[in-house]
């Protein structure tokens, strides 16, 4: 089948067999090298995406459903500048997270700074429950996420004055 | 900034084959007969009758099929490779590929093992035994079980394969990349020095990639070969989660005997180890497990007697050390029943069979750089240790109230323990740790190793940096190969970081002596070999095991809910004696992050922190339990570094199964505990 959705905001199309898991066809047509695919159970987030708005397991969503979807991959955000807050608070805090989680984890820090202008603890360790790369410790992560919601805070202070 | 993240599974060129495995859906009989599909052109399979050379993985001595022929020992055991263009096709032949089975449903169990099963046997031997367990006053048994941890998360392994003017290509993430190239070499039948192997770089590691990327760089190269195309294999991640390297299940049987007096005369100790179907690394995982098991405690009679059990399970080896902490494990949580029936505090216990100068190893190795004493006093005194638990030892005395009450449950636990780095196997066998650094004209700075983890990464450049004041971007960790590397053996986080750090740096004090004295380029290398003879005989287990030793105390307070028993951790305190600290932050994170890890498998899952459930209200709130973590260090600038990813595995276990016993009132002798398992015990 023909699906078409638009991808980091370009319209793509791709033919494709309509129950392949989209995280398959996003790394193997579309060449999105930043999805992981750790678990195939959604539970590990290395295929996060943004779905329509909202961040999902990229491998729990069959390609028919994708038709005319609004996909945000990592490189998608890396190219605005809402990354330039997490990854200013990533340096402040030096939480350095490896290669191999570090998309994913980007992309769920901009997930809980969209929903919370001031995530408490609870807040972030729920989001990242099932994330399970031990490259780096939950306290530096609680501290970088903070410093980043600060950072967005303020980016969108000066934006309304 | 793409390129930051490509891993084995991002490799895809034009022209690439893909290959895939089957593996066996039965975990013991024999193959009767094996139908594939006509395959289309361009696709094709091989089975372990096809491979030029020999169809073997080995590992020092020790030996498994890479493609099952005909006995099948495990379930998940691989048997042919199907190849070919389209990846999505490669899978659908797969599916259509049909194994007919005779299968033997006399399974290899760990529990009622046959004499035949046994793969492997060490001893240790100190004193009379059995003299004194005839003059005991008491004897205390206790039975000691860890169960097989799987990976918690799977990083893509696999490799790349290309073979052109008789040079075969590899590219692969390998803790041990020779062993690839010999490995290819055996199963090929080409020589190694037709062989390159690329090192991938790779990041956390739970020893995973010591042996399967040399299984799947010998298919793509089989097939590599036979087609004359690169070809990619990766693992499925399913595959590697249920088939991959686990830790074995270990199970510990201790007699002590304690004479009138009430000291402890001799022990008594028991070894099973499940290695699954085909044992690798026997007897350094014998050998350590024996380690750990023997404790640092002066017990002037004692015998171990470990087995390697062979059963029906894939193979278990390695995962993340050679089991060290599986011994200390039943040690630290034997020592602490004894208190118990003692009545005497665990620390006061501990204090009286640690000497109070030059503590020795078991092994007869002389330690004379920190005293343990002083470990386990700081770290009892840090935590309140001695209060607590007298405090909660009293409270539980009335725990059939508080139950009817559903008042929370207390406990606390304490553990030392200490890790070393590297293998234990003989000394002239072991592979020498080079390094290699060049000062280009430029003024950049390679540093090349076989090793290729980021943080040790990361310490050189920062140590190199300090040395020669050059700035962290002139500096370039060589991304090598075979041909360019030195063989440093299989590579371990720990000998990343206490040998080969302390090798950077004397290559670079070498360069900085040269400099601007000597012409660009300037080339120091150094190489680090094991001590002979003398210091450590591994067959009779005599001396000092390790290069180097670090050491650890932890503990852990828990608080139990009566009705979920859902473990609550209060706060963890540990002390690390990890030698020279290079970088205290990332130490620290190292720490916390291998805590929460050991935690979590403790606990059989994450049930220690995600959400915690309350009496109040008798359903879940959304109050998430961190755990206050408190990281101590103790440095030596003398000494060299490493530990902080092992410690934490050997001493946080048994100091969160103590705790759950003070809490519960029960003896809890297995890890990992889960509320059902509190239940069950608790119940009976």
């Amino acid at each position: 089948m023909k699906i078409k959705f638009t991808l980091n905001g370009k319209i793509v199309e791709f033919d494709s067999v309509a129950e392949t898991r989209l995280v398959d066809l996003l790394k193997t047509s579309a060449k999105i090298q930043s999805l992981r695919t750790s678990c195939y159970k959604g539970v590990c987030r290395g295929c996060s995406i943004f779905f329509n708005g909202d961040l999902v397991a990229s491998c729990l969503i069959p390609v028919f459903q994708a038709r005319d979807a609004e996909i945000v991959s990592y490189e998608g955000l890396s190219k605005s500048v809402e990354i330039d807050d997490i990854i200013s608070g990533f340096e402040d805090e030096e939480y350095f997270p490896c290669d191999f989680c570090r998309p994913g984890k980007i992309m769920t820090i901009h997930s809980i700074l969209e929903n919370y202008s001031d995530p408490d603890e609870n807040q972030i360790m729920e989001a990242f429950e099932g994330i399970n790369c031990s490259c780096t410790d939950n306290s530096t992560l609680i501290k970088a996420v903070k410093t980043g919601a600060f950072y967005r805070r303020r980016r969108r202070r000066a934006r309304n004055i | 900034m793409a390129k930051d993240y490509i891993f084995l599974d991002d490799i895809n060129t034009r022209k690439m084959l893909f290959a895939h495995l089957i593996r066996s859906s039965i975990p013991r009989g024999t193959i009767s007969s094996i139908s594939i599909p006509d395959l289309p052109k361009g696709y094709f399979s091989i089975t372990g009758n096809d491979l030029p050379g020999l169809n073997i993985i080995s590992v020092f001595s020790e030996k498994m099929p890479l493609l099952c022929t005909d006995t099948i020992n495990y379930e998940g055991e691989p048997i042919l490779a199907i190849c070919g263009p389209d990846e999505t096709t490669v899978l659908n032949i797969c599916n259509n590929v049909i194994i007919e089975y005779d299968t033997d449903y006399s399974f290899l169990s760990f529990e009622n093992y046959h004499d035949d099963q046994i793969s492997g046997i060490k001893k240790f031997i100190r004193g009379t035994v059995e003299s004194k367990f005839k003059d005991a006053n008491t004897i205390i048994k206790g039975n000691y079980t860890t169960s097989v941890q799987t990976l918690p998360i799977t990083y893509p392994m696999g490799a790349v394969a290309k073979y052109k003017n008789n040079l075969l290509e590899i590219t692969t993430a390998s803790q041990w990349p020779f062993h690839v190239q010999k490995s290819v070499s055996d199963v090929c039948g080409i020589p190694k020095k037709e062989i390159i192997v690329n090192i991938e770089p790779y990041h956390h590691t739970y020893d995973e990639k010591l042996i399967l990327p040399s299984i799947y760089s010998t298919l793509a190269a089989v097939l590599a070969i036979k087609s004359g195309k690169q070809v990619r294999i990766v693992a499925e991640p399913s595959q590697i989660l249920k088939f991959s390297i686990k830790r074995p299940q270990v199970k510990i049987h201790r007699k002590s005997a304690i004479n009138k007096s009430g000291k402890i005369i001799a022990e008594d100790i028991e070894i099973c180890v499940d290695t699954g179907a085909y044992p690798l690394f026997t007897d350094e995982i014998l050998s350590q497990i024996i380690l750990g098991a023997a404790s640092i405690y002066s017990i002037t009679n004692l015998r171990i007697k470990a087995k390697a059990i062979r059963t029906s399970l894939p193979p278990m080896n390695v995962f993340k050390g050679c089991g060290i902490g599986m011994g200390v494990f039943s040690a630290e949580t034997h020592f602490s029943k004894i208190a118990k029936q003692k009545e005497m505090n665990p620390v006061d216990l501990r204090l009286e069979y640690l000497p109070k100068i030059n503590l020795k190893l078991p092994t007869g190795g002389i330690l004379k750089q920190i005293s343990q004493r002083d470990l386990l006093i700081r770290i009892s005194e840090k935590s309140d240790f001695y209060r607590k638990y007298s405090a909660y030892d009293l409270l539980n005395k009335r725990q059939n109230k508080k139950l009817e009450k559903q008042e929370l449950l207390r406990g606390i636990g304490i553990s030392i323990g200490y890790a070393g780095n590297g293998f234990t196997r003989k000394r002239e066998n072991r592979e020498a740790y080079s390094m290699e650094v060049r000062l280009d004209q430029n003024d950049k700075l390679y540093i090349s190793s076989s090793s290729n983890g980021t943080t040790p990464g990361n310490i050189w450049k920062e140590t190199a940096g300090r040395i020669l004041g050059l700035t962290s971007s002139s500096i370039e960790i060589v991304k090598g190969n075979t041909t360019i590397l030195p063989n440093s053996g299989p590579s371990f986080l720990s000998n990343d970081l206490s040998i080969m750090t302390n090798l950077v740096e004397r290559c670079c004090i070498g360069i900085k002596k040269h400099r601007f004295h000597k012409p660009l380029p300037i080339i120091e290398k150094r190489s680090f070999k094991s001590p002979g003879k003398d210091i450590w005989d591994a067959d009779k287990l005599k001396g000092m095991p390790f290069n180097a030793l670090s050491w650890g105390a932890a503990v852990v307070e828990i608080e139990l809910n009566p009705v979920f028993l859902r473990p609550v951790i209060k706060g963890i305190w540990t002390i690390f004696d990890i030698g020279r600290i290079y970088d205290l932050r990332a130490a620290r994170s190292a720490g916390e992050a291998e805590i929460y890890e050991t935690l979590n498998w403790a606990a059989g899952g994450s049930g220690f922190l995600y959400p915690q459930l309350s009496l109040d209200d008798a359903g879940e709130t959304d109050k998430i339990n961190l755990p206050k973590i408190n990281i101590d260090f103790i440095t030596d600038s003398k000494r060299s570094s490493g530990g902080i990813s092992q410690l934490p595995d050997i001493i946080i276990p048994s100091a969160f199964a103590q705790a759950i016993s003070q809490a519960s009132g029960m003896h809890f002798s297995s890890i990992p505990i889960t509320p059902e398992i509190i239940f069950k015990n608790m119940a009976t």
